[in-house]
């Protein structure tokens, strides 16, 4: 036993100091992300606008004059090959690793990191539980949290769209969808009553094929409401808003950041009166230059634009953590946390990010909303509630 | 009222979904035991051949999707069926599965996670009303459908020679292939059945969805196979019903339940299908053979 | 013939015991790989004991593995943890933190108990209808655990499990599951579910009471199923329910047909067959170089090749790799 163990002592020091040789000239960003599989499609734009973020950075003569360097290690959409991966980039000597757009795909790699007081970073991980409280003091995430979410899209709804009631159809097949109605339901009576909420339906986006049930409870609502919230998200959302418009309903529909993007329109093409929340804009008509300039520069790169505007967070994961080390003067995991806590309202691309020592998540952000006009998106606007939610788990 | 009656259409219209979806399972199931997760799939690829083929005229685009499913039935008959053809149910059940994964995993590598949409025949969403009763179009196809291929198969399976082996062979397949029945022909012909009844399920399916995506096999696959063992093994009709029941019974739940307990939907409609279950063993329509006999 | 039957036994012990020890002596990685490996051999053996034995399959299995982790995570939750995401537990549970064992104990118990609710039904049907059961089963528990949100936080995860599955404690349990498992098969109920598994009528006309021993199996099989669910939770920090769901069932079920189902050793080549296999094609599917030659990244691969692996093998071996066989000393195998 003594012997094995020394052997593995030996073969240790030989891995670190491997590790150490290397890191004195290079720097390491590590990626264990979803690169196939069912959720690959979460990590894609993030993923790229990383490597974007990199190459911006090495094109200015790097980070505290070093060279980023990024390894991936493909997670296969697989939760324990997910936390095999953050190992796997952390042994070769990653300093901070970004995690999957998930809470439940990006944790245990996340806890992986943590354990080994190295950096994990969620592009767009919307649960608050992705930091402090759930992970650990060495968790981040660039997502606006979905409490928020809810309660811009409600004061939106109430304030600039005019839609004084709403019903409430929420998919329960998921964390995010049910919390995203469920802030929205909060505000949304904070402003119009009890009143306000005309009705609540659900549905389950991973075992209803249909939603004709719910398609009637609405139509036969004794009031019909101003707008419905519409708490869904991938190809269930998408089919049934197909449903919902082909039975007639013409309601204004509102939408969390699920249902960014164009992918899933030719389901329902011509769709119009549809307000959906984002990031920013990932079809080049952003209120904001720099996003546009972003995305120019993300289709020339990949030779597409980016299929939603998650992307924005992969690039504001590098940007966050970049300005901490540059703050701290090293790459000292303690001393950039340090940094990292004290953000305040810095103007990356994801949006305006602010991180305390307790909150590793984005609560008082704007968000840019658009309105689907013809399957066409129309940006309104950058909206935020008067009232910031309160961090909540 | 008129939310009962519309409650209840919509309840068949799901119902019939679910119904065509059992009664490709329950063929197969009538003719070797073989419990096809991998029908899920079938239906999947359907979809993709559909997105695929947008914009060609729709009967062209029909056909093709046909084809191409029934062309995968054979194939999967032929390359992963064929050989565990002996062994027992469960060892056909793991290869469906093993199947279904490879396919699922295949349709990602081609066409990425991400759910595509598209729009294939929007007419049919569109609802005929009766005085305040909305029916889409596509239920009354579904339904009508449905029907038209049930009667149709049951004309095949009494009326045509094939039919009758195939009946036989459900009854005794040893047995049937001593008198001369071709085991191998009258399973091939099965699964081109339920290709054909997969794809049927693909178009009504695009046509109510607009979105192609590589997960939808599964809830199709595991209605059919709960419907098929509620329905009573082996019987056709039962397997019809047993889809119908476990649609109606969705829909109904989620317009019964107060609104507290209708997020528990799910768990009531399989508590009543574990009802259904213990108080007839058999099924709901014993079909042949589905006693284990002594 | 005692002997030769627990020189099975040892033969198996001896090669989790050797699988065990390269992972300790291996890297990180190769570690996480081998502790998954032997997590998910403690629910294969599970299955072992009542599929198996009594050749009915359940596909309702990863509920218990559910119920377990949930259960036991209510109690190894670090109390400052639990007064966060689940304040609502009840007093007791709430202000108490006991250890991994303690807490293994308590879910196993639990769980044990519920699959003697559900399998007092469930052994009540025969062949497919109880398999069918299983699966509806699952859906339910599924169903009642997503949306349980004050126990489980529904369909958002439990955090903060502390990571107390080390190579130990995975080695420990995967012997005890194995000691279990065989004592199980080797006892006169094993015999007994095992000729009802051959022959039904003929075990009954024998007069074997089928629905009781088939009942103590789904318990005994529950029980053990529940301790890998706990094991997992422990080893990934994080719960969900969608965790122990269908990729859960289909993957277990999997590895114990390549093995095949009669037998124990097929159970332990099964789960290493197939695990092995799936750390093998993610190494391979991320690219590498060979003499010089850049093999590229081949996404996909992973997941394909495992499909076609076992396909391979369920067509090679369609009663599974083992057969009914066993590993025995000398080398001889019966």
């Amino acid at each position: 036993m003594k012997k094995i163990y020394a052997i593995k002592a030996a073969m240790l020091t030989l891995l670190l100091g491997g590790g150490h040789a290397l890191a004195e000239e290079d720097v390491k960003v590590g990626f264990a992300l979803a690169l196939s599989g069912f959720i690959a499609p979460y990590d894609d734009g993030p993923y790229k606008a990383a490597q974007l973020a990199i190459d911006d950075i090495n094109a200015k003569g790097g980070l505290l004059g070093k060279k980023l360097i990024a390894v991936a290690s493909d997670t296969k959409s697989d939760v324990d090959v997910g936390a095999i991966a953050a190992t796997d980039v952390i042994g070769k000597g990653a300093r901070m690793i970004m995690v999957t757009c998930d809470f439940d795909f990006g944790a245990p790699a996340a806890i992986v990191a943590q354990s080994q007081n190295v950096f994990a970073f969620s592009s767009c991980a919307a649960d608050p539980k992705f930091g402090v409280q759930g992970i650990g003091p060495n968790a981040y995430t660039l997502a606006t949290a979905t409490l928020t979410q809810g309660s811009i899209l409600a004061e939106f709804a109430f304030k600039q769209a005019n839609l004084k009631t709403a019903y409430l159809l929420t998919d329960t097949s998921g964390e995010y969808m049910k919390s995203l109605c469920a802030s929205f339901e909060r505000r949304f009576v904070e402003l119009a009553g009890d009143a306000g909420i005309v009705g609540k339906d659900n549905f389950h986006g991973l075992n209803d094929t249909s939603i004709a049930g719910q398609i009637s409870r609405l139509k036969a609502s004794p009031k019909q409401p101003d707008a419905v919230m519409f708490c869904g998200a991938g190809s269930a959302g998408a089919s049934f808003i197909r449903q919902i418009r082909a039975a007639g309903i013409d309601l204004p529909l509102l939408a969390g950041e699920s249902m960014d993007g164009a992918y899933w329109l030719g389901a329902v093409p011509d769709l119009s009166n549809f307000y959906v929340l984002a990031y920013g804009s990932a079809f080049g008509n952003d209120p904001d230059a720099k996003i546009n300039d972003f995305t120019t520069r993300f289709t020339a790169k990949f030779g597409e634009q980016p299929a939603t505007s998650h992307a924005l967070t992969g690039y504001s994961v590098i940007e966050a953590w970049a300005l901490a080390v540059q703050r701290a003067g090293t790459f000292d995991t303690d001393a950039v946390r340090a940094e990292l806590d004290k953000l305040k309202d810095e103007p990356f691309l994801a949006g305006k990010t602010s991180f305390s020592p307790e909150a590793h998540i984005n609560l008082d952000r704007p968000m840019l909303v658009f309105k689907i006009v013809n399957g066409k998106h129309e940006p309104i606007g950058r909206f935020l509630s008067e009232v910031i939610p309160e961090l909540k788990f | 009222m008129i939310y009962v009656i519309q409650t209840l259409v919509d309840a068949v219209s799901v119902g019939a979904v679910y119904a065509l979806s059992a009664l490709g399972i329950g063929l197969l199931f009538g003719v070797m035991r073989l419990v096809n997760f991998a029908q899920g799939e079938f239906v999947t690829i359907g979809i993709y051949t559909l997105m695929l083929t947008v914009g060609l005229w729709f009967p062209l685009a029909a056909i093709l999707t046909v084809f191409v499913v029934v062309l995968l039935a054979l194939l999967a008959d032929r390359l992963a069926f064929k050989p565990v053809r002996d062994a027992d149910p469960a060892t056909m059940l793991i290869t469906s599965f093993a199947l279904s994964y490879l396919l699922q995993n295949v349709l990602v590598l081609i066409f990425g996670a991400r759910p595509i949409g598209f729009n294939i025949i929007p007419e049919l969403g569109l609802p005929v009303m009766i005085g305040e009763i909305r029916i889409p179009r596509l239920n009354i196809l579904t339904i009508c459908v449905a029907a038209g291929l049930l009667t149709g198969i049951a004309l095949f399976l009494r009326r045509t020679r094939i039919g009758i082996e195939m009946r036989a062979a459900a009854v005794d397949f040893r047995m049937a292939r001593l008198l001369g029945i071709k085991g191998d022909r009258v399973i091939a012909v099965a699964f081109a059945l339920t290709g054909v009844l997969s794809a049927v399920v693909a178009i009504l399916f695009a046509a109510q969805t607009g979105t192609a995506a590589p997960t939808y096999g599964l809830q199709l696959a595991l209605v059919g196979f709960v419907a098929t063992v509620i329905g009573g093994m082996g019987s056709l009709v039962g397997a019809v019903f047993g889809g119908m029941i476990v649609g109606v019974v969705t829909v109904c739940l989620q317009a019964l339940l107060p609104p507290e307990l209708r997020v528990f939907r799910e768990a009531f409609v399989y508590a009543v299908v574990i009802a259904i279950l213990v108080l007839r063993p058999d099924g709901l329509f014993q079909g042949v053979g589905s006693r284990e006999r002594v | 013939m005692m002997t030769r039957r627990w020189s099975t036994f040892a033969l198996l012990s001896l090669a989790i015991l050797v699988v065990a020890g390269i992972g300790w002596a291996g890297s990180d990685i190769f570690q996480r790989f081998v502790i998954d490996m032997l997590v998910k051999l403690v629910v294969v053996l599970g299955l072992a004991v009542f599929v198996g034995n009594s050749g009915v399959f359940s596909f309702g299995h990863a509920s218990f593995a559910a119920l377990g982790a949930y259960s036991s995570a209510w109690f190894t939750l670090p109390v400052a943890a639990k007064k966060i995401f689940l304040p609502q537990l009840p007093a007791f549970a709430l202000s108490t933190q006991v250890g991994l064992p303690t807490g293994a104990a308590i879910g196993v118990a639990f769980a044990s108990l519920v699959g003697l609710a559900i399998g007092v039904i469930i052994v009540q049907l025969s062949g497919l209808g109880a398999s069918i059961a299983t699966v509806a089963w699952l859906a339910i528990v599924t169903t009642v655990l997503a949306n349980a949100d004050a126990y489980t936080r529904g369909t958002s995860s439990l955090v903060g499990l502390p990571l107390a599955t080390g190579i130990g404690a995975a080695l420990v349990s995967a012997l005890l599951a194995l000691f279990i498992a065989f004592l199980f098969k080797t006892s006169r109920y094993g015999l007994m579910l095992q000729a009802s598994r051959e022959d039904e009528v003929a075990a009954k006309a024998t007069g074997i009471s089928v629905r009781a021993v088939r009942l103590w199996a789904f318990v005994l099989s529950a029980a053990l199923v529940a301790l890998g669910g706990i094991l997992q939770g422990h080893f990934r920090g994080v719960l969900t329910v969608s965790q122990f769901y269908f990729e859960f069932t289909y993957l277990t079920l999997a590895m114990l047909v390549i093995g095949g189902i009669r037998s124990l050793s097929g159970a332990v080549i099964g789960t290493f067959l197939v695990a092995g296999c799936a750390e093998m094609l993610r190494i391979v599917s991320g690219g590498f170089e060979i003499a010089g030659l850049m093999v590229p990244a081949l996404p996909g691969l992973r997941e394909i090749g495992l499909a076609l692996m076992m396909l391979i093998v369920l067509l090679a071996r369609p009663r599974g790799i083992m057969g009914s066989r066993e590993f025995t000393w000398p080398v001889k195998t019966g």
